[in-house]
């Protein structure tokens, strides 16, 4: 009797320890900062009390709860976004960015786990939509004004398909873009589905059409792969841990399920074999 | 980065200097014609013609700039019968209203400057212009005004710079001018701190240049007399 209590005494406490150890252990690993703009849904937004939302704070919340990290979302203006993830203020940056070669030659990527279709948008009074090729689309824009917001995949495209042969203006956000094609001083505009998607849903965006067709990522391959989590170089470890967290939640189907409700539809990008494996 | 980015960044930033300068050139005269405008309705002795002045010079004074930019140009769009009006052709240019935001805005400060320097002029030398027999405007043009552009020329040459450097909001309604451009290409390569800092020169080069220009005028409109080693330097 007095053996065996001194036995489960002798147990609950190495088991007290090993779990207190493994917990200091833990504790130990400093929290994650994670930077964001904040101003970008669906994919990053901020609420109106302050709380930061959308896909991207979803999929990364789900990625530090598997880790067993603790994260810290801070959000700030974009411009400043990069110098500080360079200087280690941040651990990564999630805010839609797109993995381009340029882009990684000086940091690193998650791998990708969300891309985009983009769309043109115009007014319903042009008589642009109902095109069934982009060039029979791209002939009837020629010679047109068209807005994009500026270091998007869309102004890649616009600067690889309609350079020289329109008069192209570049924005800071979506929301300068949406006023502009509602004044009417640029004829058509170019963005992810998903803006114009919330844009024609609203009172004031109705005179808005999305334009067919759709332009995707098979067809127009330089768009790239989609968008990534950004690092800096020396981060292999923690890029390692969150590729292969993405890897289980794509695989479980979680990045389908956070898309369909951020965006309504899936965005999600299949898992890069050379990462995940066959 | 490599030399090769960084001579693919310095031409591009180049060609947009074309842009700022046009910006400055377009904004800073049709600025002083507003200024001459305003300080003369401020000295009127009706007050129908001061009021709305002073009124002007205090509200473009106490706001933003970016804000008026956006007020001209996203503001004033939202309204369908402007947009029906002929005003809509010099409204629908980004340019334009980049143009019309900042000259109002240069125009108000610019006013002020004009007033310090007519303030500055001696009383006494007007009320003698005036017993010798000048007319008004002979005082205003012989006597008040070189005395004046004297006084008011290092400050005006101030707005001047600032007016300059102020052209860097006119991104915010896509004009791309330099720091336009630079964010351009920041979003393309994420050379941030470089970037910026070749922003950074060209501006200090061409201000430099501004400076200096003002400094060989005011030199040159200063009389022998007053010359000192100082005023020299430059």
């Amino acid at each position: 009797m007095k053996i065996i209590g001194m036995g489960r005494l002798l147990a609950t406490i190495s088991v007290g320890l090993i779990l207190g150890g493994s917990a200091v252990a833990q504790e130990k690993l400093p929290e994650l900062r994670i930077g964001t703009d904040g101003g970008y849904l669906p994919w990053t937004g901020t609420t109106p009390t302050g709380d930061l939302i959308g896909f991207e704070i979803d999929l990364a919340k789900l990625v530090c709860e598997r880790m067993q990290r603790t994260c810290r979302f801070t959000s700030q203006p974009w411009e400043g976004l990069i110098p500080a993830l360079e200087q280690g203020k941040y651990d990564i940056l999630v805010n839609g960015i797109s993995i381009t070669p340029e882009r990684e030659k000086r940091l690193a990527f998650t791998q990708s786990y969300a891309n985009l279709p983009i769309n043109f948008a115009a007014k319903r009074t042009a008589g642009l939509n109902g095109k069934t090729s982009w060039p029979e689309l791209k002939e009837a824009l020629s010679g047109k004004i068209l807005g994009v917001q500026s270091g998007t995949q869309s102004q890649k495209f616009m600067d690889n398909e309609l350079k020289g042969k329109v008069t192209l203006r570049l924005y800071d956000n979506q929301d300068s873009l949406n006023l502009d094609l509602l004044s009417g001083r640029i004829d058509a505009a170019l963005a992810g589905r998903s803006p114009w998607i919330a844009l024609t849903r609203s009172s004031q965006g109705q005179p808005i059409e999305i334009l067919s067709p759709n332009l995707d990522f098979q067809q127009f391959n330089y768009l790239g792969v989609g968008a990534g989590g950004l690092m800096r170089k020396d981060q292999g470890d923690l890029k390692a841990k969150w590729d292969r967290q993405l890897c289980a939640l794509k695989a479980e189907g979680e990045v389908k399920r956070i898309s369909e409700k951020w965006f309504g539809f899936d965005v999600s990008t299949p898992a890069d074999p050379k990462i995940c494996g066959a | 980065m490599d030399l090769e980015s960084a001579l693919h960044v310095f031409t591009e930033l180049a060609s947009a200097l074309w842009m700022t300068l046009a910006l400055a050139a377009a904004t800073l005269p049709l600025g002083f014609v507003m200024a001459g405008l305003a300080t003369w309705a401020r000295r009127s002795r009706h007050a129908l013609v001061r009021r709305p002045a002073d009124f002007y010079v205090l509200a473009f004074r106490s706001t933003p700039l970016l804000v008026q930019i956006f007020i001209l140009y996203y503001g004033l769009s939202q309204f369908s019968w402007l947009r029906d009006s002929y005003a809509w052709f010099v409204l629908r240019d980004p340019f334009a209203c980049a143009v019309i935001a900042m000259s109002l805005c240069t125009g108000a400060y610019t006013a002020e400057v004009m007033r310090g320097g007519l303030a500055a002029v001696p009383s006494g030398v007007v009320e003698a212009a005036r017993a010798l027999g000048f007319s008004p405007m002979k005082t205003f043009f012989l006597v008040t005004a070189p005395i004046a552009v004297r006084r008011a020329l290092p400050t005006y040459g101030n707005e001047a710079v600032v007016t300059l450097k102020a052209t860097s909001l006119a991104c915010t309604i896509t004009v791309m001018e330099l720091t336009g451009v630079a964010k351009d290409l920041m979003g393309q390569s994420f050379a941030v701190i470089e970037i910026f800092c070749m922003v950074a020169s060209i501006y200090l080069a061409i201000n430099m240049i501004l400076m200096i220009g003002f400094k060989r005028f005011e030199l040159f409109l200063t009389p022998q007399y007053e010359r000192t080693e100082r005023k020299m330097s430059l």
